[in-house]
């Protein structure tokens, strides 16, 4: 059985189109894939075809991987500027989904829960209506915990830019979610 | 950890509420899905039609459409050594109205002819099965 870590792709195994070595690269990577396209407004069987375009790019792209960056960051890449191809080409309208709810632990009150995820809501259309550049910024930032330089590398832009886009990304979800409701 | 700055309130409260918000279950044959769209090539040639419809095309498409339109119906008038008598007769209500064809006329043919062919050629090229390798080839030399 051929396999690989995921860690320490063997990127001859994926160069040569492996069907183990690109399934295992899929699982590895797939989580983040759909969290970046979930936060540029992609939902329900959308999101699963711009997954699908994602990793159907990065299949036809390795043989050309000339391995300039690891793996992660080039992947990330394609992953970016392909999920914001087709945001373009689809001219997505962002429209999520209320099943998306999240659970509520502690069980408040039911209206305090009901505008809680109104907030929650309203917050995810904004991310979703930034451009792509902005939104997978703030997708890798805020919800994977990445830091600046590392969303520099896959932005390809210097940590700067990063931070201008976070800066304005910030004041258009502020202007978006209201100040008084960014209190917890 | 990241670069967040734990004073700021908007980035404590973004930081929570995206990192709370619910992953998408993953398709178990994503793998095997996006290899097979890959392995299609670039999809039918309707599947192109249709993703790539855009008003650019429409044009091409149409202005190559009355160019190839016009050649089809001139060519055998005026080529053709075959050509039947109402065609015959056309072509010649043609070389009076215009004072036959002269080289100008036939340069104009020619080069309408060369543009009608080019055009469809770029809609071809567009419609490539390669077209698509060739871009994701672009974004992937990394």
């Amino acid at each position: 059985m051929k396999t690989i870590d995921p860690t320490s792709p063997n990127l001859e195994l994926l160069r040569q189109g492996d069907t183990d070595a690109f399934a295992d690269l899929v699982r590895h990577h797939q989580t983040l894939i759909l969290a970046l396209a979930q936060s540029m407004g992609f939902t329900g069987a959308d999101l699963d075809d711009a997954a699908m375009e994602v990793f159907s790019a990065v299949f036809l792209a390795l043989p050309k991987f000339e391995g300039r960056s690891t793996l992660q960051t080039w992947l990330y890449r394609i992953a970016i500027r392909t999920l914001g191809r087709l945001r373009q080409q689809r001219k997505r309208e962002p429209a999520l989904r209320v099943d998306e709810q999240t659970p509520e632990p502690a069980r408040p009150a039911p209206s305090t829960r009901l505008e809680e995820a109104e907030r929650r809501q309203k917050l995810w259309e904004a991310v979703a209506s930034l451009d792509s550049r902005s939104a997978a910024a703030v997708e890798l930032f805020y919800r994977q915990g990445w830091s600046i330089s590392q969303i520099g590398g896959v932005l390809e832009c210097p940590e700067g830019t990063v931070k201008t886009l976070l800066h304005r990304a910030r004041e258009q979800l502020r202007q978006i979610v209201r100040p008084e409701e960014c209190s917890p | 950890m990241n670069d967040l700055n734990p004073d700021d309130e908007l980035d404590r409260w973004l930081s929570r509420e995206l990192s709370a918000r619910p992953l998408p279950a993953a398709p178990h044959d994503l793998a095997a899905r996006a290899r097979a769209l890959s392995e299609r090539g670039s999809d039918g040639a309707i599947d192109q039609l249709m993703l790539r419809w855009n008003w650019a095309l429409r044009i091409q498409l149409l202005a190559g459409l009355v160019l190839a339109g016009i050649a089809v119906a001139i060519i055998p008038m005026i080529f053709s050594s075959t050509a039947t008598e109402s065609a015959t007769l056309i072509a010649d209500e043609i070389a009076t109205e215009t004072s036959g064809l002269d080289l100008s006329n036939s340069l104009l043919l020619a080069g309408a002819i060369f543009v009608g062919t080019l055009l469809f050629w770029c809609i071809e090229r567009a419609m490539a099965s390669d077209d698509r390798a060739c871009r994701i080839g672009q974004i992937g030399s990394v």
